[in-house]
């Protein structure tokens, strides 16, 4: 089984900064391991190319969510469930996703080394 | 009071008042109701007290479009009828299923639920459940433990079943031959439906058996219940008077053939562990719920009924397609394969307690199928050893099937992730929306209905809402081929609860 590299402070990628929680959809990661989550990220990637960049996530997720580290995993899971709620939902491989969700776990490819 | 027809002399004739035909779950149920009653009760039954491979094999037949179990082997020909292979799950139809709806072609009964409440209630004293009582509420507050998912109860709700441990064979072998006033004959096939001269009424039926003798049985009413397929055949196959058939002037009898769906469609995982008793059964068990669309959700998403039952991962993985497991043309075999494949799987499944796959489910499907007169019973050029044409079953799905399931599980998806519970996986033929194939493992529960459709309309309808055939006074189908729509549930509970009324009409004409 893979490891999951997502550290818990704030996690840097070339000049972007970023909270770990941002890459780690909570309801997923007690669902897969990260082997299948970073899978997921590159099937989201692959479907929404013009998402493929750490700063281009990190922007879409953190739009009208604190930055600071409380709080954020918070936001980010009612805004999961929002999205639930509003249909801005995706199939993955089958599974029923959040695009919020969706577009953590790509984030969370983008981390994993090559 | 029992006679094996076999030794009756050539050309002997019954008579009585009402003759049943057929003593399966249908036909027994009306029998019961008449004991100690004035009137003669003739009841007519193919088999005897045991399995017989010579009757069974009356049953053989073939079937062409979507695959399907060897007809042989998807009821059984003897005392007692199918309740000898049944899984004794019961719950009744919702009131959408009994009403027109603009999106499901040819839907709506002539009668509604509540006509049918106070049948339901009888039907649970014939199949021995439990209370008529089928509130979630009620039961949470009998029985521990049962918890329920925190989903939307404006999408999902849980519907609530009960278990029937009841084989007629058994159960009411004594109670009808014990019966003076009822007349169990055995080896008793009938073969042919002759109407009067005028075409308006049945004046007998001719009865055969393997000794080559044949027989008449006389009554004032008639009542076919031999289930939905071989209703359809005999109707079909009485067609020395009319080229057609008996009561079928507008080319309706063996149409409409419905089945419930059955499949493991996708999976469910649950971010933590939920323990709850209210999605799983076992031997012993009372109650227990599925997943089931509120009647809201399907009018709002324009689909069919449907709910989705729970198996454990380890478990699902380990089953095979029933329509693969069943698949020897002897009832027996099949249904010894049936349970041996169920309990390797469970004994597989116990090894496997912890992890993800610990909190992951496979999820079923069982699900209406919406009225297609396509999907039909015709008769074969072959004959049975009997001399009556064989069944042809030509089983035929339509897009709204197909769309429906795939909506059930967005929905159950979509829920799921609301309540924060966990998430849904399809499985790979509901993944393309475009796509409208059918899997080959697909299941059916043996659930025939529709053949012989009701509706007051002889134009749309075999049988009116009493379950009388149009245009023959005295001649009545009981069972699950009346079904206009097939329901989500399956279909014996509302089969026994329709016969009885049935039961109750004919009385009030005798
Ligand atoms: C494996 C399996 C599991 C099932 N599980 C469930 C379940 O869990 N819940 C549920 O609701 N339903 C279940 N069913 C379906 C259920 O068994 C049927 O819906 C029910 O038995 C049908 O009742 P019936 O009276 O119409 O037909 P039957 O019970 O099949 O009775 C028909 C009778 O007519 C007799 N007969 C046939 N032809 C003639 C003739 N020409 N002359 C005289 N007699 C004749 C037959 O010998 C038989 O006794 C299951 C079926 C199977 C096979």
């Amino acid at each position: 089984m893979a490891t999951i590299v997502v550290p818990l402070g704030f996690y840097g990628c070339g000049d972007m900064k970023y909270e770990g929680a941002m890459a780690r959809p909570m309801a997923l990661s007690n669902i897969w391991d990260a082997r299948t989550m970073a899978e997921m990220g590159e099937l989201y990637k692959k479907r929404y190319p013009g998402e493929n960049t750490v700063q281009k996530l990190v922007g879409l997720l953190s739009e009208g969510a604190p930055i600071e580290k409380n709080g954020l995993s918070e936001t980010l899971t009612s805004r999961i469930e929002e999205d639930f709620r509003t249909g801005r939902t995706l199939t993955l491989d089958g599974w029923i996703l959040s695009v919020t969700e969706a577009r953590q776990c790509a984030l969370f490819s983008l981390a994993q080394p090559k | 009071m029992h006679i094996d027809a076999r030794i009756l002399k050539d050309n002997a004739l019954i008579e009585g008042d009402i003759c049943i035909i057929g003593a399966g779950t249908a036909g027994i149920s009306i029998a019961l109701d008449w004991i100690g009653t004035r009137h003669k009760v003739i009841l007519l039954e193919g088999g005897g007290f045991e399995y017989d491979d010579r009757v069974q094999d009356l049953y053989s037949g073939e079937t062409t479009g979507q695959k399907y179990y060897p007809l042989k082997s998807t009821r059984l020909h003897y005392f007692g009828g199918t309740t000898g292979h049944w899984a004794g799950m019961c719950s009744p139809y919702d009131p959408i299923d009994f009403i027109e709806r603009d999106w499901v072609p040819e839907s709506g009964w002539p009668i509604s639920r509540e006509d049918l409440d106070p049948f339901y209630a009888r039907a649970h004293e014939t199949l021995q459940l439990g209370p008529y009582n089928y509130d979630f509420n009620y039961w949470k507050f009998q029985l521990p433990h049962l918890v329920p998912f925190p989903l939307d109860k404006k999408v999902i709700w849980n519907k609530m079943w009960q278990f029937s441990t009841a084989r007629f064979n058994d159960l009411y072998g004594d109670a009808i031959t014990g019966a003076r006033n009822v007349h169990l004959y055995t080896y008793a096939n009938v073969v042919d439906i002759i109407a009067n001269e005028n075409l308006g009424e049945i004046k007998e039926v001719l009865v055969r058996n393997h000794t080559g003798k044949t027989y008449r049985a006389r009554a004032k009413r008639f009542i076919l219940a031999c289930g939905a397929i071989q209703n359809a055949r005999l109707l079909l196959a009485s067609n020395s008077q009319l080229p057609q058939g008996l009561g079928n002037t507008h080319d309706l009898v063996g149409r409409y053939f419905m089945e419930h769906l059955e499949h493991a469609s996708a999976e469910l995982w649950l971010s933590r562990p939920f323990p709850t008793n209210l999605y799983s059964w076992g031997r012993g068990t009372l109650a227990s719920a599925e997943l089931a669309i509120t009647e809201q959700a399907q009018t709002e998403n324009r689909i069919l009924n449907g709910t989705v039952s729970l198996f454990p991962l380890a478990l699902g993985r380990g089953l095979q397609s029933e329509m693969d497991v069943w698949n020897n043309e002897d009832p027996r075999k099949s249904a010894e394969r049936f349970w041996k494949v169920i309990s390797d799987a469970r004994a597989a499944a116990k090894k496997v307690t912890e992890g993800r796959i610990s909190r992951a489910f496979q999820l079923h499907t069982r699900i209406e199928q919406a009225p297609n007169p396509n999907s039909r019973v015709t008769l074969s050029s072959e004959k049975d050893a009997l001399g009556v044409p064989k069944t042809k079953l030509h089983w035929e799905l339509t897009d709204l099937d197909k769309n429906s399931i795939r909506r059930i599980y967005q929905l159950l998806g979509q829920q799921m992730g609301i309540a924060g519970l966990g998430r849904v996986r399809l499985n790979e033929f509901l993944r393309d929306e475009k796509d409208m194939s059918w899997p080959s493992d697909l299941n059916a529960g043996w659930h025939h209905m529709g053949t012989t459709r009701m509706n007051d309309d002889p134009k749309k309808g075999v049988v009116n809402a009493d379950c009388q055939v149009h245009g023959l006074s005295n001649l009545y189908v009981a069972g699950s081929g009346c079904y206009a729509t097939s329901g989500a549930p399956n279909p014996t509970l509302t089969l026994v609860a329709l016969s009885l009324r049935l039961s109750d009409f004919v009385k009030g004409k005798i």
